[in-house]
């Protein structure tokens, strides 16, 4: 047995005179889920899946229904794909997109937006006039570093007609290294009326949308899709049908001779998209919302401090912070956080520049990390003087139970018992149902005499019987010494 | 779309086999050689991917004395009915290709 390479271990990666055995399959199979490397057998489903889908729609009169779409056609797949390449490649997804004037740019533009804000995803968009191409490093600097942007270059065609060599060579580096200055993930859409209207280099991108098809361009595709010009011929036929008759159809089967056909702006319109060298058609409708495009929004919000407060009656500070991040995220100023969060964003991006993250991994951890932290910490810094001393006797009846369950009733019981007896007192107190005997009047004349005699205020006390009348007074005894002395005679 | 194109040559291979075995399909029946149109119409439909492929009959067989009587005849039922299936089969297949082409 050959060796020809080994890894770490010593283990053969390839034998050179292996023999495929029957089970060949099955053990490729079992090798490769077992080591996990990114390598997968897969059967080629293609032709048993069913290439229509339905797309969900609106109508005028507000039912709900559902178009049947060829799923190439789907403008989802392709803005799925958009963002596939976007978070795989490196970061720098560059779409052209070809046509002209009204044939639907902006409105394929708008929709992508529109998609990748329903996907969840959270791109900054910054739209810019074609002209402003040649400022790129304004545009570089609005950005928010470490933040995922959507460039919006809308009717860039001729821009850079009369440019000087030095200008066009710095945007063509610029558009290059965009993703390491702003340091994270970027899309740029470029808008031209026409295939040649812009610098090879620049419509050289990954996405191409053909819109629009005339004669003249008719030559140019000749040029940039040579083996898919049966596809090209195929659009022109469908556009011109579009725009004049008002409809353009497809074949379902052209064994029993079925096709679907949609009218112009119901909600379609089509055109052709080329996915790197794939090049296919698309169903595009007319869709946005306020959210992704709030300069178009009709709804104006008038009192914001209603808005604050009821985000703060509902979550408190929580609540509060997290609007300052959902500021930030759809505007982009990061100023709009506190200084404590904006160190933690420079952080995380840090971390990002210096290899790809796994955020599943980073949050799953986390989680772990509250859960783990959160009694320590709270009872460290959260708690008050009194929290703390109802949870130490929380504790020790817990405690207490668990080690002796009798006495813990006998003492609950006694708790009660006391709880009731000074409720019952409450009560009397307030009705004036006191008992007599238990008010205590004679401390109450003790204090006085103790007062009298503290403050020393000299008082007469006459302890002569009040019953008795001076007539009825018997006279000592002459001659034992206790006459009355102060008598007149 | 590459895969397509692939397809679409693919069935030009792919025809030259199927005419080969129609060939014999064709000697076969005018020879009362049924057994034989029998094995070329399951090799036409093994031709086809698997997801394309018709379901055919059951193949006629003998068990006894009156199968061997009705023998021919239930041989002939059996393609009567399931060769048109196959052709049926493999101009589906050819069209649907077609169609997947044209929508690009």
């Amino acid at each position: 047995m050959t060796t020809a390479e080994s890894n770490v271990n010593n283990e053969p990666v390839f034998d050179m005179d292996a023999q495929i055995t029957e089970n060949a399959f099955n053990d490729i199979n079992t090798t490769i889920s077992g080591n996990q490397s990114g390598v997968t057998i897969e059967k080629d489903t293609t032709i048993r899946t069913p290439y229509y889908t339905t797309y969900p729609w609106r109508t005028k009169e507000g039912d709900k229904v559902s178009i049947p779409v060829p799923i190439r056609w789907h403008p989802l797949v392709v803005v799925k794909n958009i963002l596939n390449h976007n978070r795989l490649s490196g970061g720098y997804t560059g779409i052209v997109e070809i046509g002209m004037s009204g044939s639907g740019k902006t409105t394929i533009t708008k929709l992508i937006v529109h998609f990748i804000h329903k996907l969840g995803e959270n791109y900054i968009v910054k739209k810019f006039s074609g002209s402003d191409m040649l400022n790129i490093d304004k545009i570089i600097a609005s950005c928010v570093p470490g933040f995922p942007h959507i460039i919006i270059l809308d009717d860039a065609s001729y821009v850079l007609q009369d440019a000087k060599k030095h200008d066009v060579s710095k945007l063509a580096n610029a558009l290059t290294t965009i993703r390491h200055q702003i340091k994270s993930r970027v899309i740029v859409i470029m808008n031209i009326h026409y295939s040649k209207a812009m610098l090879k280099f620049f419509r050289n991108q990954h996405f191409t949308f053909l819109v629009s098809v005339t004669p003249e361009e008719l030559g140019n595709y000749q040029e940039l899709f040579k083996s898919d010009m049966q596809t090209i011929h195929e659009f022109s036929r469908l556009y011109r049908s579009m725009y004049t008759k008002g409809y353009f159809r497809l074949p379902i089967s052209t064994y029993d001779g079925t096709y679907l056909k949609y009218r112009t702006n119901d909600p379609f319109r089509i055109c052709l998209v080329a996915e790197f060298t794939d090049l296919h058609y698309m169903l595009f409708p007319s869709e946005r919302c306020d959210t992704c495009d709030p300069s178009e929004s009709k709804l104006k919000i008038k009192d914001t401090r209603d808005l604050v407060q009821y985000v703060w009656n509902k979550w408190g500070h929580q609540g509060v912070l997290a609007t300052q991040f959902k500021a930030f995220v759809d505007s982009g100023k990061i100023e709009y956080l506190p200084s404590k969060y904006r160190r933690i964003w420079d952080y995380w991006t840090n971390v990002q520049r210096q290899g790809a993250l796994n955020w599943n991994d980073v949050v799953d951890t986390s989680k772990e990390f509250r859960v783990n932290n959160a009694f320590k910490k709270s009872k460290t810094n959260f708690l008050t003087a009194s929290q703390k001393t109802d949870l130490a006797s929380m504790i020790d009846d817990i405690k207490q139970k668990e080690d002796s369950p009798e006495e813990y009733l006998l003492r609950k019981k006694m708790e009660k018992l006391k709880q009731l007896q000074d409720e019952i007192n409450m009560e009397k107190t307030e009705l004036g149902l006191n008992d007599p005997d238990d008010v205590l009047e004679e401390p109450k004349l003790q204090t006085e005499n103790i007062e009298r005699i503290e403050y020393g205020v000299p008082q007469v006390i006459d302890e002569t019987p009040k019953n008795l009348d001076n007539d009825n007074i018997i006279d000592p005894p002459k001659g034992t010494g206790l006459e009355d002395t102060t008598s007149s005679d | 779309m590459y895969v397509l194109e692939v397809i679409s040559f693919m069935i030009e291979i792919m025809a030259n086999a199927w005419n080969q075995y129609r060939q014999g399909l064709v000697y076969a029946i005018q020879h009362s050689d049924f057994s034989s149109a029998i094995l070329y119409t399951h090799g036409m439909q093994a031709m086809l991917p698997e997801s394309a492929q018709p379901k055919f009959d059951a193949i006629p067989t003998i068990s006894q004395l009156v199968d061997d009587i009705m023998y021919k005849r239930r041989q002939w039922d059996w393609l009567f009915t399931n060769m048109p299936k196959v052709e049926r089969s493999i101009s589906l297949w050819i069209h649907s290709n077609w169609d997947r082409k044209r929508l690009g």
